[in-house]
């Protein structure tokens, strides 16, 4: 990889909620996401996978400075943001953006749209007079396919998939580099959902925009990704370049994952890998590799050497004690 | 060949809306056989869900509701039953299984007790009796230790686990008939997967007749043996699984199937997609309800509602162009 | 360019006013659909007008509230020159039935507005600071805890009797519940993703609070304060009647009841013109807000 060209890298990041007791004493942490690091490249599309609670939308919020950092660095365009203070983070929100995942709850009930994306700009000090940002807030409304009738409209008259493109209007309107896409599609219609993935691939190929796609559906991942990270109870398990993982899949979460995704073709059947057991907390992680409770291949040395990630060729890494044995 | 354990034809229900009267599903029929499992598919709103609701005559109570047509159960018509009747019906001959299972469940009743209600209500079992049938039913649902699971509370549950305490519940009187909604969407991919095989066991175990409604046409694929595929409240194709994935009619499943990014597809290839959105019910066009969508409407499309028409190998269709 | 984009803008603002237009048609029609609310409506503006025209009414009439019509007109039953009868002191009850709205709607309405500006103001701040939200809310509970009338006597008597200090007393008795309201509506609001968006497009906290907090916590506090109106009328009237409240000879309804309660059978018709406005404007906001509850949110679509 070529680090100094990462559109966003992220080093070692840690976030930990502090777990209080009735006195509001810290007694614990939930471990969300536990030292993970990646990097995002300048026009590509970084999928991050994994199951409900493994700490990817946590970890996507505080790239996007949402959430505080409780440790490690990360970069934006060559600058450190994890440090900064909300008021001084304030420039770079420019060109880090993010769009929600659910459409209904993401666009304020009571403000236009027209006056959402004004509004958004006259934050940033874009555009010098009101004119000015209605012809950049239309522009960017007939981008993302939507109509200037639409800008003074309110979001509830808005089907599902028109609200993502509002949505996405409203980061985009920035004119960021990198943008956080937490489950962007997961709540549309089939039909919709394709509309907006076109829609994401155009606008990155026409803006050079750098995406971290997060979701839990491995074939939107495999459609979209350049490079996919799997993670695992707040721990990156295994990443490789999107072709790559999907035909050698080294890591057994990521294999029971690719195992579990029903085919669309009813004569096609996978045979799966069932996990035993249920997710362990966050808070009291197992020790080992966290895995070791779940995995169907697990051996004594699981309970105790915790894995790192480890290139096993160019370019992928998987952190898995056994890794070696059945390579 | 087969048994038919219901069926419904020309099922239409219309609500009472401050625009007058407003049909949610219209002319809806089909069939489900003992052992079988029908996929319901569709996009939100096309009245999947309203159609297991009025099979089970749920709305009543809350709103102004009217319906056309039968719903035969074994030989009973559900629609023309005096409504406290259908109280018997639900839980025994039909149950019903939601997506959300955590406000499915009573948070203060401990899980034999929700197990068990069904077992009291309509099967007058009491005491060690019933308690002996609810552990049958964890075990058959695949729930470890069962017997400390049914002395605890929904919350302490995980989200599979309540999808399968739910079916446990569902299935605790034997109903000749289980209807899913959206059962696993809710679900991690890996857990949906476990409780899809659950189905598809009890299913077989139990010989009863299943309708599985969902939008993942996936899980359809892997599961059922039978589709039919709605939108805006009607049925527009039906008929065998591999017939329909294999040779699609109606251009409306064409344009689904074809949307979903597949695991074997080619990445550099756009995403088919389906133009427009789906209107508004009382937007409802005239002639074919696809026809605005559709890229293949002709004038007749647009002038002309066309029927269901069987094709081939079981298969039906809505659509003029498999007319002649 | 540039004059292509006015002719633009100015189709877009026929667009706009259409919408809003719409948005009026149908939040019109959901009103009226509630008969009640529409009756509680024109019993407020009934009351409104009474209290804004009072002299002009009065004056029309020729009677006063103040003046004494002499001995002879004591205690005289409803007649067409005083339709509401004569009191004690030989005044128009008629004319002291209508001076007694304007006082009772200056007092709900002065109480409906600071307790509901106040209480916004608590209870938004208290979401934005933790120390802050356990005292302030903290002082709320102690003030819910004793009876409203109960500390609105207490208040009068400490301040001294006069409409200000009704108001004054009745505000703070009002303000705890206004700020509850808007704690609770802008914890919910605050949990909501698009104020998530709105960090992340860079708004301050002031700018999240007044643009987009704020406007989704309106239509509850609008509507309790419909609510906290009905209520300040009748606390009014209590602590006049207590004679906690306006000193005579003002006529509050309160008051004139208080007076009213020795005549009660040899002048029937003090107790009950007073009693009926009373309970009529109190009525009448109930129902009002009633309906207002049920507008509360005119953007979620249906």
């Amino acid at each position: 990889m070529n680090e100094i060209s990462a559109a966003l890298r992220a080093e070692h990041i840690r976030v930990w909620f502090p777990v209080r007791n009735a006195l509001g004493h810290v007694v614990n942490h939930v471990k969300a996401v536990d030292d993970v690091s990646l990097s995002l490249l300048p026009g590509k599309t970084y999928g991050l996978v994994g199951e409900s609670g493994c700490g990817k939308s946590t970890l996507g919020r505080a790239l996007c400075h949402l959430v505080p950092t409780t440790e490690g660095s990360v970069s934006l365009m060559g600058k450190e943001i994890a440090p900064l203070s909300d008021r001084d983070m304030l420039p770079y929100r420019r060109t880090i953006q993010m769009v929600f995942q659910d459409p209904y709850t993401s666009l304020d009930p009571r403000q236009r749209v027209g006056r959402m994306l004004m509004e958004v700009q006259k934050i940033h000090h874009i555009g010098s007079s009101s004119d000015e940002r209605m012809a950049r807030a239309m522009d960017i409304l007939s981008q993302v396919g939507l109509l200037k009738e639409h800008f003074y409209r309110y979001p509830h008259e808005f089907s599902g998939g028109q609200r993502q493109r509002i949505g996405l209007a409203r980061a985009l309107i920035l004119d960021p580099r990198v943008m956080i896409c937490d489950e962007p599609v997961s709540a549309l219609d089939v039909s919709i959902q394709s509309q907006v993935i076109n829609l994401l691939r155009d606008l990155q190929a026409a803006r050079h925009l750098s995406y971290l796609f997060i979701s839990h559906d491995m074939s939107v991942i495999k459609y979209i990704s350049d490079r996919v990270g799997v993670m695992y109870l707040g721990h990156l398990v295994e990443e490789a370049n999107v072709d790559t993982l999907f035909a050698n899949p080294i890591h057994p979460y990521t294999k029971t994952l690719m195992s579990a995704v029903p085919s669309i073709d009813p004569r096609q059947s996978t045979e799966r890998i069932v996990l035993k057991g249920e997710l362990p907390s966050p808070i009291d992680p197992p020790g080992g590799c966290v895995f070791h409770t779940r995995c169907p291949f697990a051996g004594k040395e699981c309970q105790v050497h915790v894995p790192a990630l480890q290139e096993v060729t160019p370019g992928h890494f998987a952190a898995c004690p056994r890794m070696a044995d059945r390579h | 060949m087969t048994d038919t354990i219901l069926s419904v034809s020309n099922l239409s229900t219309s609500f009472r809306t401050d625009r007058g009267w407003l049909k949610a599903i219209d002319g809806v029929s089909f069939t489900v056989h003992r052992g079988e499992i029908l996929g319901l598919v569709g996009e939100s709103g096309c009245g999947k869900s309203v159609t297991s609701q009025s099979i089970m005559r749920l709305y009543e109570e809350k709103r102004m509701v009217r319906y056309e047509g039968t719903v035969m159960l074994s030989g009973t018509d559900l629609l023309s039953l005096p409504f406290s009747r259908m109280q018997h019906i639900r839980g025994r001959d039909i149950s019903m299984i939601f997506q959300d299972a955590l406000s499915s469940l009573n948070p203060v009743l401990t899980v034999g007790d929700q197990i068990m209600e069904p077992l009291r209500i309509h099967q007058k079992m009491r005491g060690d009796a019933a308690r002996a049938e609810a552990l049958n039913m964890l075990r058959l649902v695949g729930i470890p230790a069962p017997e400390t699971r049914l002395r605890q509370y929904p919350h302490e549950l995980s989200g599979g686990m309540r999808q399968r305490v739910m079916i446990a519940i569902a299935l605790a009187c034997h109903p000749q008939l289980l209807i899913a909604d959206e059962p696993t969407t809710a679900l991690d991919v890996t857990i949906q997967a476990q409780i899809m095989d659950l189905i598809v066991f009890l299913n077989r175990q139990l010989a009863m007749g299943v309708i599985l409604i969902t939008h993942d046409l996936a899980v359809v694929a892997q599961t059922c043996q039978r589709v039919a595929v709605m939108y805006l409240g009607q049925i527009v194709e039906e008929g065998g699984v591999p017939d329909i994935f294999d040779r699609p009619l109606h251009p409306y499943t064409r344009g689904l199937l074809a949307s979903i990014p597949r695991m074997d597809g080619d990445r550099r290839e756009r995403l088919h997609v389906i133009d427009g959105t789906v209107p508004l019910l009382h937007q409802m066009p005239s002639g074919c309800r696809f026809a605005p969508r559709c890229p293949y409407a002709t004038d007749h499309c647009r002038k002309e509602m066309p029927q269901l028409r069987s094709v081939s190998g079981g298969q039906s269709v809505r659509c003029w162009r498999e007319e002649e | 360019m540039q004059s292509a984009f006015s002719t633009d803008t100015a189709s877009l603002a026929r667009i706009r006013k259409e919408l809003v237009r719409e948005q009026r048609r149908v939040n019109l029609r959901r009103f009226l659909h509630n008969k009640l609310s529409v009756v509680g409506f024109f019993i407020v503006f009934l009351m409104l007008l009474l209290a804004v025209f009072a002299p002009v009414i009065t004056g029309a009439l020729g009677v006063d509230p103040y003046t004494s019509l002499g001995r002879e007109m004591r205690l005289q039953p409803p007649s067409a020159a005083h339709p509401f009868g004569t009191d004690n002191v030989n005044r128009d009850v008629f004319a002291r039935v209508i001076y007694g709205a304007r006082i009772s709607m200056t007092v709900g309405f002065f109480v409906g507005l600071f307790s509901s500006l106040i209480g916004t103001a608590i209870g938004m701040y208290a979401t934005i600071n933790a120390v802050w939200d356990n005292i302030l809310m903290r002082i709320c509970d102690g003030l819910k805890a004793i009876p409203n009338i109960l500390l609105a006597i207490t208040l009068m008597a400490v301040l001294g009797a006069n409409m200000h200090n009704v108001i004054l007393s009745l505000t703070i008795v009002s303000v705890p519940g206004v700020a509850r309201i808007a704690r609770s509506q802008a914890l919910l609001v605050r949990e909501q993703t698009y104020i998530e968006a709105m960090r992340a497009a860079g708004a301050s906290r002031f700018r999240i609070m007044w643009c987009h907090v704020l406007p989704n916590i309106l239509s509850p506090i609008i509507v309790q304060m419909t609510f906290t109106f009905a209520t300040a009328i009748i606390s009014e009237a209590s602590l006049s009647f207590l004679g906690a409240g306006i000193p005579i000879p003002a006529p509050s309804w309160g008051g004139m009841l208080k007076e009213a309660r020795s005549y009660i059978y040899n002048g029937w018709w003090m107790v009950v013109f007073p009693a009926i406005f009373t309970g009529l404007s109190v009525l009448g906001f109930n129902l009002f807000g009633d309906g207002l509850r049920d507008l509360i949110d005119p953007l979620s679509g249906r």
